[in-house]
């Protein structure tokens, strides 16, 4: 009886928060809406504008909009990009980046298999966790633990080994090679595509195995047919997370591939940074831009297909989140590419056919060959995942051993010492006259304000507007998530220079029409940090939200508990791990960022990621193993507070 | 004698302990089974008897650890699941979900090196025979639970197994579907002569259908028999207690003269039953294990006790009676030394006159004919 009036009692006030819910429900995605569009989408459609437009005195642009113009100037920009010297640099880059999917894909499937067939837990775990540690150390410092590898001459390192072990004669060349900046590149991005391959296979139902074995299909005939493409969205996604940066990319083609190894980041950088041929540089952009989109669509295409597939946790992967934000675009050409597909089906039904007839094998033999198969086959995946294994850990090890060497060699070993820290700290580095502890102090104190803020910040914000996203509708909603997730389909060097066209007309503004000098500084560097930070972080809390019972938050408000006690008493506590997370995440990038950073610095606001790219990219010394060195700890340091903590919020939930 | 299908010859499976010094878990317990050609044959029991490892070794699904296994004489030892003649319904059905229903009953057959044009035949074929040859286009997630059932048994159909093994495959329909489902899979194990093994933890299910039925407990067959024999004629105390309902009253035998023994009550009534093992000793321990049904109720008034020529009476008190439909449910107690037994008695609906309605509370006595009754070692 007592319940029942105190019920009816409440139920007025329980309509009237849920009212309050949904008319602030969008104000909560206001803050991460008006970021993104200032700061991600304006400056896009900015540089896409100027791309069209003459190119002015010093990296100036002049604003002509009369038809004669824009003809002359799609001529001189779009054209141009296709000319023999642009053209070769855009195939080059086009070479590696499918290169590196490939390879990605090829050691990255297996090994993400391997994982996620672990028996024991913590095996699992242990395994992924040696493969994503790696992706939290410093993108720069990664790829310059490659250049103390493949060293051209005997200071490289494998060079050296191989000289000593008298396998070769002369040193092989390795740097400033295509070659060197795949291998760059597949060891930077091989984490994206073992994730959501393993999130895919986890989430894979092995009976389906049992069935397709049950029915007469062997381990091969299992896989290609049945675990192969209900995995293909997370092959989808990690190809697209991994293609997407590789095309894109500078620090690994400016670092290892030389002038030989050139690719359309270092032609982008070149054309704001160098000769300042703004317009040509946005064309160029433009075009990069193009061949992206070319490949997002082919993911939402797949995606879309596959999207009825069974799943146990949707919308919990970001391939399921970028999947739906491409959704749309995806629906309407998928009824062409179904066609396509299923007449593939039936001609590899047929080619199989025919084979069969020719080859046709007794059953004992047949027999033996599935149990080759059979036993081979675990075999070849413990080799592979020994070989990812090394491949990712050796230059890190190799990188900190060398940083005690008591000589100037990162490639001969000659006794234990800490006298590059000891000079990096007492202010001794001799690297570059101009490069001083001062300066890398400096550094250090830029990188912690503008990470910290863009941390606080990106995280509220990416908070709010996931909060309105999972608990309420409005209008603009589905826009909203395609602009909240865009970001992370785009170039980071696209982002960099579009963020320095912007900022550049709005000095302009500010010094034309109000009098006020503004300059590129702290503000500039977490406007932008933060921008590019919301969208990941949205992504991990989302992930969480949607993983939550909603049956926390309405026995909350059963009991009597208003909207806003429940959000501080249930939904916060709950979603609370997922906030740690992508903030720890919105970090980890703000520290590892070069290109934006590199875009929206001022004079003396450059990060400690762009201080030591510029160290780095030009030489090999113990001084840079040492401050590498360093950051790898703070970074390992980092990922264990966020695991323990992590780990202590999941046992009180 | 009719030809073997499946043999299982002291099959033992172990999985390893969780920890160290956990010795290996038995799942399944030196069972022998043989398998008649064309025979419906059910293995029952409760979750974690051992019943679905099983069948999943007969399958190829997991690995003998000691003992054999033949099919159709031949030991199957090795021999990977694609190379066995026997296909499966499983319990959840794995269907491909990225095939739709045709691509799915085509899979085995094009695994089997069927060219594209008969493979597509004997499925519609197939598809046809569990009536659903227009689902051929659909995915199996638009199907309803009991039409993907059906595209199971198509798909495993479609291969002409010497042997079909199903893991519970009703366990997910609704009790009427179910029972509809389990007419027709009885009709078409018929028509089709394929042996057919099935797991269920049911017991109706295995009444129903089965020819024979193996009861498994903690690893074990406890006993194979037709329904007939596993109902009437359990041999324990687990078996007639997991086959409906039965009541257990315990006692110490007392007397016995060829299979008939004579069982003495801790009340000191005597009571008569079948023993089950023609050598139980005088004297031993022993429980009399009788179905409801085969108890009446009789008024108390102007009877007294007795255990004679064939039939046992004895008094209680009627603590509780509820209607079902067909029939009613008495509760009736035995009180002696200040504890209490009880037994529950089913009798039929189908006069409901005035001598068969009994009060709450009443003295009553409950009265069997002594061949229904069996005695059970503890």
């Amino acid at each position: 009886m007592d319940t029942s009036v105190a019920s009816s009692d409440h139920r007025p006030r329980f309509q009237l928060g849920r009212l309050k819910l949904k008319a602030h429900g969008g104000l909560l995605a206001l803050p991460a809406t008006l970021w993104l569009f200032l700061l991600f989408l304006l400056p896009l459609l900015i540089v896409f504008t100027i791309s069209f437009m003459e190119r002015g005195r010093g990296g100036t642009v002049i604003y002509d909009w009369s038809l004669e113009s824009l003809r002359r100037n799609f001529h001189d920009n779009y054209l141009y990009v296709t000319t023999e010297g642009y053209w070769l640099i855009f195939k080059r880059s086009l070479n590696i980046a499918f290169t590196t999917t490939f390879w990605c894909l090829v050691l990255g499937y297996p090994l993400a298999f391997f994982i996620s067939t672990r028996r024991k837990e913590w095996v699992q775990k242990f395994s992924l966790f040696l493969v994503i540690l790696p992706f939290w150390t410093n993108f720069v410092i990664r790829t310059y633990a490659w250049r103390v590898l493949l060293g051209n001459n005997d200071d490289g390192l494998l060079n050296h080994t191989l000289l000593q072990l008298g396998l070769i004669e002369e040193p092989l060349k390795l740097m400033f090679t295509t070659k060197a900046v795949t291998i760059g590149m597949v060891y930077g991005y091989l984490p994206f595509m073992v994730l959501p391959i393993y999130a895919a296979v986890e989430r894979f139902d092995f009976k389906l195995v049992e069935a397709a074995h049950d029915l007469g299909g062997n381990d091969w005939t299992a896989f290609w047919r049945v675990i192969f493409p209900l995995t293909l969205p997370g092959v989808i996604a990690g190809s697209i997370l991994v293609f997407i940066p590789a095309i894109g990319t500078y620090i690994t083609a400016e670092m290892l591939g030389g002038t030989k190894g050139m690719m359309i980041g270092s032609l982008i950088y070149r054309n704001f940074r160098g000769t300042g041929d703004w317009t040509r540089g946005a064309a160029t952009s433009m075009v990069l831009m193009a061949v992206v989109a070319v490949a997002l669509v082919v993911y939402a295409l797949v995606a879309q297909r596959t999207e009825n597939t069974p799943s146990k946790a949707s919308a919990h992967h970001s391939a399921d989140v970028l999947s739906r934000a491409f959704g749309l675009l995806a629906a309407m050409i998928a009824p062409i590419t179904g066609s396509i597909s299923r007449q593939f089906f039936l001609l590899s039904d047929e080619l199989n056919q025919r084979r069969r007839q020719k080859f046709g094998l007794s059953p004992a033999l047949r027999m033996k060959r599935d149990l080759i198969i059979r036993r081979t086959a675990p075999v070849l995946m413990w080799a592979n995942a020994l070989f990812c294994y090394i491949f990712l850990w050796v230059p890190i090890i190799v990188l900190l051993v060398f940083s005690f060497n008591d000589s100037n060699s990162t490639a001969v070993w000659r006794g234990f010492s800490t006298k590059w820290y000891s000079k990096l700290l007492s202010g001794g580095i001799d690297v570059d006259a101009d490069l001083t502890t001062d300066l890398l102090l400096q550094s250090v104190k830029v990188s912690l304000i503008v990470g910290v803020a863009a941390t606080l910040i990106s995280t509220i914000v990416a908070v709010m507007v996931s909060l309105s996203m999972a608990r309420s509708r409005f209008i603009g909603k589905r826009p909203l998530e395609g602009l909240l997730y865009l970001p992370v389909g785009i170039p980071e060097i696209t982002q960099g220079i579009s963020l320095l066209v912007f900022f550049n007309i709005v000095f302009d503004y500010a010094a034309k029409h109000l009098n006020i000098t503004l300059r590129s500084g702290y503000l500039t560097l977490i406007l932008s940090h933060v921008a590019f930070c919301i969208p990941f972080v949205a992504i991990v809390v989302r992930a969480r939200l949607a993983n939550m019972n909603p049956h926390f938050e309405e026995a909350a408000r059963d009991l009597g508990a208003n909207e806003w006690r429940t959000f501080w008493r249930v939904t916060f506590p709950l979603m609370l791990p997922g906030v740690v997370a992508g903030a720890l995440l919105a970090f980890t990038l703000s520290l590892d960022d070069f290109i934006i950073s590199e875009f929206t610095k001022g004079l003396n606001t450059s990060t400690l990621t762009v201080v030591v790219y510029s160290m780095a990219r030009r030489t090999v010394t113990p001084e840079i193993n040492a401050i590498s060195t360093m950051m790898i700890i703070v970074s390992t340091l980092l990922v264990g507070l966020s695991l323990v903590l992590q780990g202590r919020s999941a046992g009180k939930a | 004698m009719t030809a073997i299908d499946v043999e299982l010859r002291h099959v033992v499976k172990e999985f390893a302990g969780r920890r160290k010094e956990n010795a290996a878990v038995k799942a399944v317990d030196d069972v022998s089974l043989q398998i008649h050609k064309g025979e419906f044959f059910a293995l029952l029991g409760p979750s974690g008897c051992g019943k679905t490892t099983t069948l999943r070794m007969i399958a190829g699904f997991e690995d003998v650890s000691r003992g054999e296994i033949l099919i159709r004489g031949k030991q199957v030892q090795g021999v990977p699941p694609f190379h066995r003649p026997v296909n499966t319904v499983f319990q959840d059905y794995a269907l491909f979900p990225h095939m739709n229903v045709l691509q799915n009953v085509m899979f085995g057959l094009q695994m089997e090196g069927v060219s594209r044009a008969d493979a597509k035949q004997r499925a519609i074929e197939a598809l046809e025979l569990v009536q659903l040859p227009h689902t051929a286009d659909r995915k199996p997630r638009e199907l309803s639970g009991g039409q993907q059932q059906r595209i199971a048994l198509a798909r495993a159909l479609v291969k002409h197994p010497t042997v079909l093994l199903l893991d519970e495959p009703l366990g997910a329909l609704d009790l009427k579907l179910r029972k509809a489902m389990q007419f027709e899979l009885k009709e078409m194990q018929l028509k089709l002569g394929i042996t057919f093994i099935y797991v269920t933890h049911d017991q109706e299910e295995a009444l129903t259908m089965a020819d024979r039925i193996a009861v498994m407990n903690y690893g074990k067959v406890l006993q194979v028999g037709t329904p007939e024999d596993i109902y009437e004629r359990p041999h324990t105390r687990f078996v007639a207690d997991f086959i409906g309902e039965t009541n257990f009253i315990k006692g110490r035998l007392c007397d016995r003269a060829g299979v008939r023994g004579e069982v003495e009550l801790p009340s000191g009534y005597k009571v008569g039953a079948v023993l089950d093992d023609p050598a139980m000793s005088v004297g031993s321990e022993v429980t009399v294990a009788i179905r409801p049904e085969k108890l009446t109720l009789k008024h108390g008034n102007g009877t007294e006790p007795h255990h004679d020529s064939g039939t046992t009476l004895i008094p209680g008190r009627l603590q509780q009676s509820v209607y079902i439909g067909t029939d009613t449910r008495h509760v009736v107690s035995f009180g002696y030394n200040g504890s209490s037994s009880q037994v529950v008695v089913r009798t039929q609906n189908f006069r409901r006159s005035e001598d068969e309605q009994f009060q709450n509370g009443e003295n009553v006595f409950v009265y069997w004919v002594d061949e229904n009754a069996r005695v059970l070692v503890d």
